[in-house]
């Protein structure tokens, strides 16, 4: 082989040689940039699943604790509007009885009526606000008459004052002091407005329900 | 051959050996170089300007639904309010009636 002949054969060698370097080094440099690449997606994608999961579940307690206060409103105007049927309702007892017309006398005497009725015994004593005792004294001929009638048996009524009574009404209690009726306007509006609740929340919202 | 001709020989191979390892040099240059990049990337995506993006859509999305369910219930409260306030009376006389209704 001829010394020209050898070089060449160097040369080619070496550009080959050169050439298989740098193309692996390229290929090398491009694996770690995808490499690079594809970490960089994961962490992403990672971050943002956790991103969404923290932020989603704050929402969530949010919105919760938001409804809540929104459904305590609605009580609370629920509330607000049976009170003021119980106020209003109370107003116009209340002005009932100061008028104290016959229509109120009429109602204290089936009060008393209705008290005897219920108690065991004869003998009983009525109490009043002084306002509505004078008028059950004026009555209490008749009344003890129409107690007579109803129990079958002769009743004796009493009656005295007392200033325990607010809106009017009575108590009676049998002689022996055993049983009392309480017979008042506040006791008979607090049990109505109890045992009407579920009518009366029908009538003012339009459910029974006293939430929404 | 001859001693001029070896030397040349000798010189030749000396050459291509300082090629080869320039070409090493440069390779390594550039797998360097992509190592410094890769790092680059990587950390960028730790501070990514997307999960702010993210954040901040979700937050504008949460903000909507909130204000969607305040209005809601303002809607609600006020059809409560105007129908509690047209049937206040009838609520009221069924009460009285009751409370005064007495059994002899």
């Amino acid at each position: 082989m001829s010394l020209s002949a050898i070089k060449s054969e160097i040369g080619q060698k070496t550009e080959q040689e050169i050439s298989e370097i740098l193309e692996n080094a390229k290929h090398e440099a491009e694996g770690i940039i995808a490499q690079a690449n594809a970490r960089a997606e994961a962490i992403r994608r990672e971050r943002s699943k956790a991103l969404e999961k923290e932020l989603d579940e704050e929402e969530r307690s949010q919105l919760a604790i938001l409804r809540m206060n929104l459904r305590g409103d609605m009580l609370r105007l629920k509330q607000k509007w049976s009170s003021l049927v119980v106020e209003r309702a109370e107003d116009g007892i209340k002005q009932l009885a100061e008028k104290n017309g016959p229509e109120y006398r009429e109602l204290l005497r089936k009060l008393v009526l209705e008290g005897a009725a219920n108690l065991k015994g004869y003998r009983f004593m009525v109490e009043a606000n002084p306002r509505d005792q004078k008028t059950i004294a004026e009555d209490l001929k008749i009344l003890s008459e129409k107690a007579t009638k109803t129990k079958k048996e002769q009743v004796h009524l009493q009656t005295r004052p007392t200033l325990k009574i607010r809106l009017g009404g009575v108590v009676l209690y049998a002689e022996d002091g055993t049983q009392q009726y309480d017979n008042t306007l506040d006791a008979r509006l607090m049990a109505a407005s109890h045992d009407l609740a579920g009518q009366i929340n029908k009538i003012l919202f339009g459910t029974g329900e006293s939430d929404e | 051959m001859d001693i001029k001709e070896l030397q040349e020989l000798i010189e030749e191979e000396r050459s291509a050996g300082e090629k080869v390892r320039r070409a090493k040099e440069v390779a390594q240059e550039a797998v360097t170089k992509a190592r410094e990049q890769a790092d680059k990337i990587v950390h960028a995506s730790e501070v990514d300007v997307h999960l702010q993006e993210l954040r901040q859509a979700m937050k504008a999305e949460f903000a909507k639904k909130q204000a969607d369910l305040e209005n809601e219930y303002k809607e609600k409260l006020a059809i409560l309010e105007e129908y509690s306030r047209n049937n206040l009376e009838k609520a009221v006389e069924r009460l009285v009636q009751e409370a005064l209704k007495v059994k002899v």
